[in-house]
Protein backbone atom coordinates (compact mmCIF):
# COMPACT_ATOMS: atom_id res chain seq x y z
CA UNK A 1 0.00 0.00 0.00
CA UNK A 2 2.98 2.65 0.52
CA UNK A 3 2.82 2.85 -3.85
CA UNK A 4 -0.06 4.82 -3.28
CA UNK A 5 0.73 7.69 -2.07
CA UNK A 6 3.52 8.24 -4.91
CA UNK A 7 1.89 7.01 -7.70
CA UNK A 8 -0.04 8.68 -10.60
CA UNK A 9 -0.28 6.13 -13.30
CA UNK A 10 -3.36 5.68 -13.95
CA UNK A 11 -2.27 2.84 -16.06
CA UNK A 12 -0.87 1.42 -13.04
CA UNK A 13 -3.68 2.04 -11.12
CA UNK A 14 -6.14 0.25 -13.15
CA UNK A 15 -4.94 -3.10 -12.28
CA UNK A 16 -4.75 -2.39 -8.59
CA UNK A 17 -7.84 -4.26 -6.72
CA UNK A 18 -10.49 -2.30 -5.48
CA UNK A 19 -9.10 -2.33 -1.73
CA UNK A 20 -5.98 -0.77 -2.68
CA UNK A 21 -7.95 2.06 -4.91
CA UNK A 22 -10.46 2.37 -2.07
CA UNK A 23 -7.82 2.49 0.64
CA UNK A 24 -5.97 5.52 -1.71
CA UNK A 25 -9.58 7.59 -1.97
CA UNK A 26 -9.96 7.13 1.98
CA UNK A 27 -6.87 9.05 2.39
CA UNK A 28 -6.76 12.41 3.10
CA UNK A 29 -6.44 13.86 0.55
CA UNK A 30 -7.10 11.78 -1.63
CA UNK A 31 -5.62 10.39 -4.31
CA UNK A 32 -7.39 11.74 -7.81
CA UNK A 33 -5.94 9.14 -10.07
CA UNK A 34 -7.27 6.06 -7.77
CA UNK A 35 -10.10 8.18 -7.83
CA UNK A 36 -10.19 8.00 -11.57
CA UNK A 37 -9.27 4.18 -11.87
CA UNK A 38 -11.67 3.32 -9.76
CA UNK A 39 -14.51 5.32 -11.47
CA UNK A 40 -13.77 3.99 -14.78
CA UNK A 41 -13.61 0.59 -13.31
CA UNK A 42 -17.63 0.71 -12.12
CA UNK A 43 -18.94 3.75 -14.60
CA UNK A 44 -20.28 1.56 -17.02
CA UNK A 45 -22.41 -1.21 -14.65
CA UNK A 46 -23.46 1.83 -12.93
CA UNK A 47 -24.66 4.18 -15.47
CA UNK A 48 -26.20 0.96 -17.08
CA UNK A 49 -28.38 0.56 -13.58
CA UNK A 50 -29.16 3.88 -13.91
CA UNK A 51 -30.68 3.84 -17.15
CA UNK A 52 -32.72 1.11 -16.45
CA UNK A 53 -33.98 3.02 -13.14
CA UNK A 54 -34.67 6.53 -14.72
CA UNK A 55 -35.48 5.07 -18.08
CA UNK A 56 -33.40 8.23 -19.83
CA UNK A 57 -30.41 8.70 -20.60
CA UNK A 58 -29.29 12.21 -19.09
CA UNK A 59 -31.25 11.43 -15.89
CA UNK A 60 -29.18 8.25 -15.41
CA UNK A 61 -25.92 10.25 -15.99
CA UNK A 62 -26.91 12.88 -13.21
CA UNK A 63 -28.00 10.12 -10.65
CA UNK A 64 -24.56 8.11 -11.08
CA UNK A 65 -22.84 10.48 -10.39
CA UNK A 66 -24.84 11.72 -7.63
CA UNK A 67 -24.06 8.11 -6.47
CA UNK A 68 -20.54 8.80 -7.19
CA UNK A 69 -20.89 12.27 -5.01
CA UNK A 70 -22.52 10.24 -2.14
CA UNK A 71 -20.36 7.47 -1.75
CA UNK A 72 -17.77 10.36 -1.59
CA UNK A 73 -19.26 11.83 1.30
CA UNK A 74 -18.58 9.06 3.21
CA UNK A 75 -15.49 8.26 2.01
CA UNK A 76 -13.35 8.15 5.43
CA UNK A 77 -15.84 5.32 6.32
CA UNK A 78 -15.59 2.97 2.93
CA UNK A 79 -14.17 -0.58 3.52
CA UNK A 80 -11.53 -1.50 1.48
CA UNK A 81 -12.69 -4.87 2.14
CA UNK A 82 -16.27 -4.87 1.17
CA UNK A 83 -18.43 -5.13 -1.45
CA UNK A 84 -17.91 -1.98 -3.42
CA UNK A 85 -19.86 -2.21 -6.82
CA UNK A 86 -22.53 -3.72 -4.93
CA UNK A 87 -22.31 -0.52 -2.16
CA UNK A 88 -21.92 1.69 -5.08
CA UNK A 89 -25.48 -0.12 -6.97
CA UNK A 90 -27.01 0.36 -3.50
CA UNK A 91 -26.16 3.72 -3.33
CA UNK A 92 -27.50 4.71 -6.46
CA UNK A 93 -30.64 3.05 -5.72
CA UNK A 94 -31.20 4.75 -2.90
CA UNK A 95 -30.36 8.40 -4.89
CA UNK A 96 -33.70 6.80 -7.18
CA UNK A 97 -35.35 6.06 -4.73
CA UNK A 98 -35.10 9.71 -2.84
CA UNK A 99 -35.88 11.45 -5.85
CA UNK A 100 -39.32 9.38 -5.91
CA UNK A 101 -40.45 10.02 -2.61
CA UNK A 102 -42.50 13.04 -2.83
CA UNK A 103 -44.79 11.17 -5.56
CA UNK A 104 -44.28 8.16 -3.04
CA UNK A 105 -46.23 9.99 -0.28
CA UNK A 106 -48.91 11.85 -2.11
CA UNK A 107 -49.13 10.97 -5.89
CA UNK A 108 -50.23 7.94 -7.29
CA UNK A 109 -47.52 5.66 -5.31
CA UNK A 110 -48.99 6.85 -2.14
CA UNK A 111 -49.72 4.09 0.28
CA UNK A 112 -53.47 3.91 -0.28
CA UNK A 113 -51.77 2.66 -3.59
CA UNK A 114 -49.64 0.36 -2.56
CA UNK A 115 -52.46 -1.38 -0.75
CA UNK A 116 -54.60 -2.02 -3.56
CA UNK A 117 -51.71 -4.53 -5.08
CA UNK A 118 -51.56 -5.90 -1.44
CA UNK A 119 -55.41 -6.81 -2.57
CA UNK A 120 -54.88 -7.88 -6.00
CA UNK A 121 -52.41 -10.94 -5.52
CA UNK A 122 -54.81 -13.10 -8.03
CA UNK A 123 -53.09 -14.13 -11.57
CA UNK A 124 -55.20 -13.37 -14.86
CA UNK A 125 -54.79 -14.91 -18.24
CA UNK A 126 -52.09 -12.84 -19.17
CA UNK A 127 -49.65 -14.62 -16.53
CA UNK A 128 -49.68 -17.21 -18.79
CA UNK A 129 -48.33 -15.70 -21.70
CA UNK A 130 -44.51 -16.44 -21.68
CA UNK A 131 -42.05 -13.38 -22.55
CA UNK A 132 -40.70 -16.14 -25.66
CA UNK A 133 -43.98 -15.10 -27.40
CA UNK A 134 -44.18 -11.85 -27.04
CA UNK A 135 -40.49 -11.18 -27.97
CA UNK A 136 -37.31 -12.61 -30.36
CA UNK A 137 -34.49 -13.36 -29.36
CA UNK A 138 -32.63 -11.07 -28.35
CA UNK A 139 -29.49 -12.74 -29.49
CA UNK A 140 -30.10 -13.22 -32.80
CA UNK A 141 -31.20 -10.03 -33.93
CA UNK A 142 -29.94 -7.32 -36.50
CA UNK A 143 -28.86 -3.73 -35.43
CA UNK A 144 -32.67 -2.25 -36.24
CA UNK A 145 -34.53 -4.99 -34.34
CA UNK A 146 -32.47 -4.23 -31.31
CA UNK A 147 -33.11 -0.88 -31.53
CA UNK A 148 -36.89 -1.86 -31.50
CA UNK A 149 -36.32 -4.09 -29.11
CA UNK A 150 -34.84 -1.59 -26.92
CA UNK A 151 -37.65 1.19 -27.33
CA UNK A 152 -40.06 -1.35 -26.82
CA UNK A 153 -38.77 -1.97 -23.26
CA UNK A 154 -37.80 1.27 -22.56
CA UNK A 155 -41.36 2.46 -23.21
CA UNK A 156 -42.85 -0.84 -21.05
CA UNK A 157 -40.41 0.24 -18.31
CA UNK A 158 -40.90 3.97 -18.37
CA UNK A 159 -44.58 2.87 -17.93
CA UNK A 160 -43.90 1.10 -14.82
CA UNK A 161 -44.94 3.28 -11.38
CA UNK A 162 -41.17 3.63 -9.68
CA UNK A 163 -42.40 1.69 -7.78
CA UNK A 164 -42.72 -1.61 -9.39
CA UNK A 165 -39.58 -0.86 -11.89
CA UNK A 166 -37.62 -0.74 -8.28
CA UNK A 167 -38.92 -3.79 -7.75
CA UNK A 168 -38.15 -5.57 -10.79
CA UNK A 169 -34.29 -4.37 -10.51
CA UNK A 170 -34.12 -5.46 -6.72
CA UNK A 171 -35.75 -9.19 -7.75
CA UNK A 172 -34.01 -9.70 -10.98
CA UNK A 173 -30.94 -7.73 -11.85
CA UNK A 174 -30.13 -7.24 -7.91
CA UNK A 175 -31.22 -10.48 -7.52
CA UNK A 176 -32.89 -9.94 -4.01
CA UNK A 177 -35.10 -12.39 -2.24
CA UNK A 178 -39.33 -10.91 -2.07
CA UNK A 179 -38.32 -11.34 1.74
CA UNK A 180 -34.98 -9.06 1.38
CA UNK A 181 -37.30 -6.85 -0.52
CA UNK A 182 -39.86 -6.63 1.94
CA UNK A 183 -38.02 -6.12 4.66
CA UNK A 184 -36.77 -2.56 2.78
CA UNK A 185 -40.49 -1.88 2.18
CA UNK A 186 -41.70 -3.27 5.53
CA UNK A 187 -43.77 -5.54 3.78
CA UNK A 188 -44.81 -9.63 3.52
CA UNK A 189 -43.09 -11.53 1.46
CA UNK A 190 -46.15 -12.38 0.02
CA UNK A 191 -46.77 -8.85 -1.00
CA UNK A 192 -43.66 -7.91 -2.46
CA UNK A 193 -44.53 -11.56 -4.61
CA UNK A 194 -47.45 -9.92 -5.93
CA UNK A 195 -45.90 -6.74 -7.15
CA UNK A 196 -43.19 -8.82 -9.17
CA UNK A 197 -45.70 -10.55 -10.82
CA UNK A 198 -48.06 -7.14 -11.15
CA UNK A 199 -44.77 -5.65 -12.84
CA UNK A 200 -44.13 -8.86 -15.27
CA UNK A 201 -47.75 -8.63 -16.03
CA UNK A 202 -47.85 -4.91 -16.17
CA UNK A 203 -44.33 -5.36 -18.55
CA UNK A 204 -45.98 -8.19 -21.21
CA UNK A 205 -49.01 -5.77 -21.25
CA UNK A 206 -46.83 -3.05 -22.58
CA UNK A 207 -44.88 -4.99 -24.68
CA UNK A 208 -47.56 -7.17 -26.66
CA UNK A 209 -49.12 -3.53 -27.35
CA UNK A 210 -48.20 -1.93 -30.83
CA UNK A 211 -45.17 0.17 -31.12
CA UNK A 212 -45.57 4.28 -30.12
CA UNK A 213 -48.76 3.43 -27.94
CA UNK A 214 -48.76 6.25 -25.57
CA UNK A 215 -51.62 5.85 -23.17
CA UNK A 216 -51.73 6.58 -19.67
CA UNK A 217 -48.96 5.15 -17.38
CA UNK A 218 -49.97 2.78 -15.11
CA UNK A 219 -50.53 4.28 -11.49
CA UNK A 220 -49.75 0.88 -9.35
CA UNK B 1 -37.92 -11.40 -17.33
CA UNK B 2 -34.44 -11.62 -15.94
CA UNK B 3 -32.87 -12.42 -19.40
CA UNK B 4 -34.68 -9.11 -20.98
CA UNK B 5 -33.34 -6.91 -18.59
CA UNK B 6 -29.93 -8.44 -18.23
CA UNK B 7 -29.92 -7.81 -22.19
CA UNK B 8 -31.32 -3.65 -21.67
CA UNK B 9 -28.49 -4.13 -19.05
CA UNK B 10 -25.63 -4.99 -21.25
CA UNK B 11 -27.07 -2.66 -23.97
CA UNK B 12 -26.87 0.79 -21.38
CA UNK B 13 -23.75 -0.56 -20.04
CA UNK B 14 -22.40 -0.29 -23.65
CA UNK B 15 -23.66 2.87 -24.16
CA UNK B 16 -22.60 4.37 -21.68
CA UNK B 17 -21.27 8.14 -21.88
CA UNK B 18 -17.38 8.79 -20.52
CA UNK B 19 -17.11 8.69 -16.61
CA UNK B 20 -16.57 12.04 -15.26
CA UNK B 21 -13.38 12.96 -13.61
CA UNK B 22 -12.28 12.61 -10.13
CA UNK B 23 -11.58 16.30 -9.64
CA UNK B 24 -14.80 17.47 -10.42
CA UNK B 25 -16.39 14.67 -8.49
CA UNK B 26 -14.11 15.51 -5.60
CA UNK B 27 -15.21 18.96 -5.80
CA UNK B 28 -18.94 18.43 -6.29
CA UNK B 29 -19.10 16.03 -3.50
CA UNK B 30 -17.41 19.16 -0.54
CA UNK B 31 -20.17 19.42 1.94
CA UNK B 32 -20.89 23.45 2.20
CA UNK B 33 -18.90 23.12 5.81
CA UNK B 34 -15.55 22.36 4.10
CA UNK B 35 -16.55 25.28 1.41
CA UNK B 36 -17.54 28.16 3.84
CA UNK B 37 -15.21 27.00 7.49
CA UNK B 38 -15.81 30.71 9.31
CA UNK B 39 -19.54 30.27 8.54
CA UNK B 40 -19.87 26.51 10.29
CA UNK B 41 -18.25 27.75 12.72
CA UNK B 42 -20.01 30.51 13.98
CA UNK B 43 -22.90 28.18 12.76
CA UNK B 44 -21.72 25.85 15.62
CA UNK B 45 -20.72 28.37 18.35
CA UNK B 46 -24.17 29.87 18.31
CA UNK B 47 -25.35 26.06 18.49
CA UNK B 48 -23.00 25.77 21.27
CA UNK B 49 -24.75 28.86 23.03
CA UNK B 50 -28.67 26.93 22.19
CA UNK B 51 -27.52 23.59 24.31
CA UNK B 52 -26.95 25.85 27.26
CA UNK B 53 -30.62 27.48 26.86
CA UNK B 54 -32.38 23.76 26.20
CA UNK B 55 -30.12 22.60 29.47
CA UNK B 56 -32.19 25.37 31.68
CA UNK B 57 -35.07 24.72 30.14
CA UNK B 58 -34.92 21.20 31.29
CA UNK B 59 -34.28 21.16 34.56
CA UNK B 60 -36.13 18.37 35.33
CA UNK B 61 -36.18 16.25 32.39
CA UNK B 62 -38.02 13.08 32.75
CA UNK B 63 -36.09 10.66 30.76
CA UNK B 64 -37.93 7.42 28.71
CA UNK B 65 -41.29 9.12 28.93
CA UNK B 66 -40.88 12.27 26.70
CA UNK B 67 -38.40 12.91 23.89
CA UNK B 68 -35.60 15.06 24.54
CA UNK B 69 -35.08 18.34 23.01
CA UNK B 70 -32.43 18.54 20.77
CA UNK B 71 -30.47 22.05 19.72
CA UNK B 72 -31.17 23.65 16.44
CA UNK B 73 -30.29 26.07 14.38
CA UNK B 74 -32.19 27.61 11.44
CA UNK B 75 -30.25 29.41 8.90
CA UNK B 76 -32.41 31.10 6.18
CA UNK B 77 -31.55 33.64 3.65
CA UNK B 78 -33.42 36.66 5.95
CA UNK B 79 -33.36 34.95 9.08
CA UNK B 80 -31.48 32.86 11.44
CA UNK B 81 -33.33 31.00 13.72
CA UNK B 82 -32.03 29.34 17.48
CA UNK B 83 -34.48 26.69 18.10
CA UNK B 84 -34.63 23.03 19.47
CA UNK B 85 -35.99 20.07 17.68
CA UNK B 86 -38.11 16.57 18.72
CA UNK B 87 -37.46 13.39 17.71
CA UNK B 88 -40.34 11.93 17.03
CA UNK B 89 -39.15 8.48 15.23
CA UNK B 90 -35.64 7.40 14.69
CA UNK B 91 -34.47 4.41 13.45
CA UNK B 92 -31.02 3.21 11.63
CA UNK B 93 -31.27 -0.15 9.58
CA UNK B 94 -27.99 -0.81 7.70
CA UNK B 95 -26.42 1.89 7.02
CA UNK B 96 -30.04 3.55 6.54
CA UNK B 97 -31.26 6.46 9.06
CA UNK B 98 -34.94 7.34 9.21
CA UNK B 99 -36.04 10.55 11.27
CA UNK B 100 -39.03 11.75 12.05
CA UNK B 101 -38.61 15.19 13.81
CA UNK B 102 -41.02 18.33 15.00
CA UNK B 103 -39.07 22.00 14.46
CA UNK B 104 -40.10 24.57 17.26
CA UNK B 105 -40.71 28.02 16.51
CA UNK B 106 -40.95 28.22 12.35
CA UNK B 107 -44.68 27.05 12.29
CA UNK B 108 -45.53 30.28 11.29
CA UNK B 109 -43.04 30.32 8.17
CA UNK B 110 -42.68 26.71 7.74
CA UNK B 111 -40.46 25.86 4.88
CA UNK B 112 -40.61 22.59 2.68
CA UNK B 113 -37.53 21.35 3.31
CA UNK B 114 -34.05 21.82 4.47
CA UNK B 115 -30.71 20.63 4.28
CA UNK B 116 -30.17 19.59 7.67
CA UNK B 117 -26.55 19.03 9.14
CA UNK B 118 -25.87 17.14 11.18
CA UNK B 119 -22.95 18.03 13.95
CA UNK B 120 -21.55 15.73 17.05
CA UNK B 121 -22.44 17.38 20.05
CA UNK B 122 -18.93 16.10 21.93
CA UNK B 123 -16.78 16.93 19.23
CA UNK B 124 -18.91 19.65 17.49
CA UNK B 125 -17.73 18.43 14.38
CA UNK B 126 -19.98 17.90 11.67
CA UNK B 127 -21.09 14.42 10.71
CA UNK B 128 -23.17 14.53 7.62
CA UNK B 129 -26.19 16.87 6.34
CA UNK B 130 -29.00 15.13 4.86
CA UNK B 131 -32.26 16.63 3.31
CA UNK B 132 -35.42 16.86 5.38
CA UNK B 133 -38.72 17.08 3.96
CA UNK B 134 -41.93 18.56 5.24
CA UNK B 135 -44.28 15.71 5.92
CA UNK B 136 -46.76 17.68 8.65
CA UNK B 137 -47.06 21.33 9.98
CA UNK B 138 -43.66 21.72 11.41
CA UNK B 139 -42.86 18.43 10.67
CA UNK B 140 -39.67 16.55 8.65
CA UNK B 141 -38.63 13.80 7.53
CA UNK B 142 -35.70 12.15 6.82
CA UNK B 143 -34.55 8.76 5.05
CA UNK B 144 -30.86 8.93 4.19
CA UNK B 145 -27.82 6.71 3.94
CA UNK B 146 -25.16 7.10 6.62
CA UNK B 147 -21.68 5.93 7.00
CA UNK B 148 -21.95 2.80 7.83
CA UNK B 149 -19.45 3.08 10.31
CA UNK B 150 -21.61 6.08 11.66
CA UNK B 151 -24.48 3.75 11.61
CA UNK B 152 -22.95 1.57 13.72
CA UNK B 153 -22.66 3.61 16.73
CA UNK B 154 -26.53 4.78 16.20
CA UNK B 155 -27.67 1.81 16.15
CA UNK B 156 -29.14 1.30 18.99
CA UNK B 157 -30.29 4.51 19.67
CA UNK B 158 -33.86 5.42 20.38
CA UNK B 159 -36.29 8.68 20.33
CA UNK B 160 -36.21 8.69 24.17
CA UNK B 161 -32.45 8.90 24.47
CA UNK B 162 -30.49 12.22 24.82
CA UNK B 163 -28.97 12.91 20.82
CA UNK B 164 -25.34 12.51 20.00
CA UNK B 165 -26.05 15.55 17.58
CA UNK B 166 -27.32 18.78 17.19
CA UNK B 167 -29.05 20.41 14.34
CA UNK B 168 -27.99 23.00 11.48
CA UNK B 169 -31.02 23.96 9.49
CA UNK B 170 -30.56 25.65 6.44
CA UNK B 171 -33.01 26.63 3.46
CA UNK B 172 -32.64 29.41 0.74
CA UNK B 173 -29.56 30.27 1.77
CA UNK B 174 -28.22 30.32 -1.95
CA UNK B 175 -25.02 28.60 -0.80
Amino acid sequence: MEAISSNDDTGDLAAWPDSALIAAIRSEPPQEAALDALVERYWRPLYARCRVLTVDDEKARDLAQEAWRRVLRVRASLRPDGNFPAYLAMTATNAWRDTQRTALRAGPMAENRLASIDADLGTNGEDSVSLADLLPDPTTLTQAEETALKLDVDEALARLSPLLRDILVARFLTGESCAEIGQRYQRTEQTISGWVREAVRQMKAHLREPAGFCGDRNEI
Amino acid sequence: MEELLRWRLARAEAEAPRPPRAARLLEEARPWWEIWPARFQDAVERLSAIRLAVGHAMAEPRPGRIPVRTAALVLRKEQEIETSVRVLYLRVEGARLRLRFELEGTEEDARKSYDVTFVCTETLKPLFSAPAQSSLMGEYSIDFEMSPELARTWEHLKVMDRMPFRLILRSDTGQ
